[in-house]
């Protein structure tokens, strides 16, 4: 098999764009993570949410789904901050109740199994409401077909969704270094207790950090949609890829998450090329593993004793 | 100032604290001794609201705190200094003496006293810029008083300050809490295995045992006090 230069670089460019939304997907939930200990395996459900609810409001409203979806994720994100005060609050209280003044209530057991039937849950809504059928949300920038010398060309869709993806990231990267709510959050990250004597109101970090991380798993479900299909378990086929991403990048590192995205989103698009698309679904775990057998901690991960 | 009547707390089932009562007046040191276990850890978290009572009442400046959540209780002005020194282990030294000050608006007043824990402890600004969770232990204790102390505290519960220091440098620490006491008139409330220095700067102090308290002094009472040399002191 002979690759040519241009194939290569094609590859390369897409890789880099399927990277910035695994990023965006995986820093979503490496953060529930890194702040909450809750291994939120609903977290594709967002993801499956925020593509829906833009198909929604793309055939309610009418417009451009990329410029819906940041209105979806905010919609998801409020749906995040829903379930935190109506389901997870009182399982924490009663958790709270039971064990004394530990802090990390989310790792229970009693938690991740109630991410798993939320997750359940999420599917069958879709199921119902939007049923079974693959749907894929119109968008004329998939038709826009940006062409480079040399014959490389991509369609403006994906472009799009790369900056979108990317603008993210920076933006959330601010919002975490400089503003006071933001370090707030760090400092929940790294010992909720020491932030509650401060006066940091951590339920409301809570709050906010399930906003941020449901709203972006569902931001990248909403600028994937018009490049991909959208169907009820489409996230039940993400969720697998943000673990690793999560996993590879350190847990709840926020930054590797944002580093194991993009090396994974490449090594699966090289890994195509090279090896044939029926070998792409693994190359994220081999990525993985060999990540995990130089730093058992995972790239960024272990900082901190 | 403070008053806490006839609580009882559990870890679950486990009893940690039976029908304890206590009161720290404006401007006093006071300390609360006890052997490993006792429950002087578990007597400042409820305080600060990190455990909820079963039973009894915390009363401070003349209000009910208990039910409180704990970042309330902290903008009333009682900063709880925790065991293990409570520290962001990923932030600077400086970031971690900001963060003290999470509740507080006045920007001049925080940088004054910013200044002031840079002079209390001048180590922290040669430091400044270091993580937290690289500094010594000795430093830590330090960084975690300066951080009580940026909070602004009215009162200041001080949680083991001398866990793990050399000898001289809990001599260190205990003047600088008298100090801290004396000039900023903040009053303190100290839980110390090291009961000879807690005693000696404390103008009152209790014993605990097993979740009550068994004795009640000024500091040379209980410093005297044949028990307390017995058990505490191993004179
Ligand atoms: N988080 C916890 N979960 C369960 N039990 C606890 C917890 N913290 C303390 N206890 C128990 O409560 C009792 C009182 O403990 P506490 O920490 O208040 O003692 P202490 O006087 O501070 O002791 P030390 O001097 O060792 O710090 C002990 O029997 C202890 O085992
Ligand atoms: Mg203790």
């Amino acid at each position: 098999m002979v690759i040519q230069p241009m194939e290569l670089l094609e590859q390369i460019l897409f890789g880099l764009m399927i990277g910035g939304i695994y990023g965006v997907i995986g820093v979503g939930l490496t953060m529930i993570f890194g702040v909450m200990r809750l291994s939120n395996f609903a977290h594709g459900e967002f993801y499956m949410l925020g593509a829906y609810f833009t198909y929604t409001f793309v055939t309610l409203i009418g417009g451009d789904p990329f410029i819906l979806a940041p209105l979806a994720a905010i919609a998801v994100g409020a749906v995040g901050i829903a379930i935190n005060k109506l389901l997870f609050k009182s399982l924490y209280e009663e958790l709270k109740e039971a064990k004394g003044a530990a802090a990390f209530y989310f790792q229970d057991l009693k938690f991740i199994m109630l991410t798993i039937g939320l997750s359940i849950l999420f599917v069958d809504l879709a199921l119902v409401l939007w049923g079974p059928i693959p749907i894929s949300i119109p968008s004329p920038l998939t038709k826009h077909i940006i062409k480079l010398p040399g014959g490389l060309s991509f369609s403006l869709a994906r472009l799009i969704a790369f900056v979108v993806a990317i603008a993210t990231l920076v933006g959330l990267y601010a919002f975490l270094k400089f503003t006071k709510t933001g370090r707030a959050i760090r400092a929940t990250a790294q010992n909720p207790s020491a932030a509650m004597l401060v006066g940091v109101n951590i339920y409301r970090i809570y709050d906010i950090t399930m906003f941020l991380s449901t709203g972006l798993a569902a931001l990248a479900g909403g600028i994937l949609g018009p490049i991909y299909n959208v169907y009820p378990t489409m996230g039940l086929d993400v969720v697998a890829k943000a673990f690793v991403v999560v996993i590879t990048g350190g847990m709840g590192n926020v930054i590797g998450s944002i580093l194991a995205g993009f090396l994974i989103g490449l090594a699966e698009s090289l890994g195509g090329l090279f090896l044939g698309t029926e070998y792409k679904q693994v190359v994220a775990f081999v990525i993985m593993i060999i990540v995990l057998w130089v730093r058992p901690e995972g790239i960024l991960g272990g900082g901190r004793k | 100032m403070l008053e806490v009547k006839d609580i009882s707390a559990a870890y679950g089932k486990a009893i940690a604290l039976k029908d304890i009562s206590l009161y720290v007046g404006e401007g006093e040191i006071v300390s609360l001794i006890g052997a490993n276990g006792a429950g002087k850890t578990t007597t400042l978290r409820v305080i600060t609201g990190i455990l909820r009572p079963l039973r009894g009442d915390v009363v401070f400046q003349e209000k009910s705190i208990v039910g409180m959540e704990p970042y309330q209780i902290a903008s009333l002005g009682i900063i709880h200094v925790p065991e293990g020194r409570g520290l962001f282990p990923d932030m600077t030294v400086r970031e971690n003496l900001e963060m003290g000050a999470f509740m507080r608006t006045d920007r001049d007043e925080i940088e004054r006293d910013m200044e002031f824990v840079y002079s209390l402890f001048p180590v922290l600004k040669e430091r400044e810029k270091q993580l937290a969770g690289t500094l010594s232990g000795g430093e830590q204790q330090m960084l975690a008083i300066g951080k009580g102390l940026m909070g602004g505290p009215k009162l200041l519960l001080l949680d083991e300050p001398s866990l793990g220091l050399a000898p001289l440098l809990v001599d260190r620490i205990f003047e600088t809490i008298n100090q801290i006491n004396r000039e900023r008139r903040v009053t303190i409330l100290i839980a110390e295995q090291n009961a000879y220095m807690a005693l000696s700067i404390s103008h009152r102090a209790y014993v605990i045992e097993n979740g009550v308290t068994v004795m009640e002094g000024t500091g040379k009472d209980l410093l005297g006090n044949e028990h307390v040399r017995k058990a505490y002191l191993g004179i």
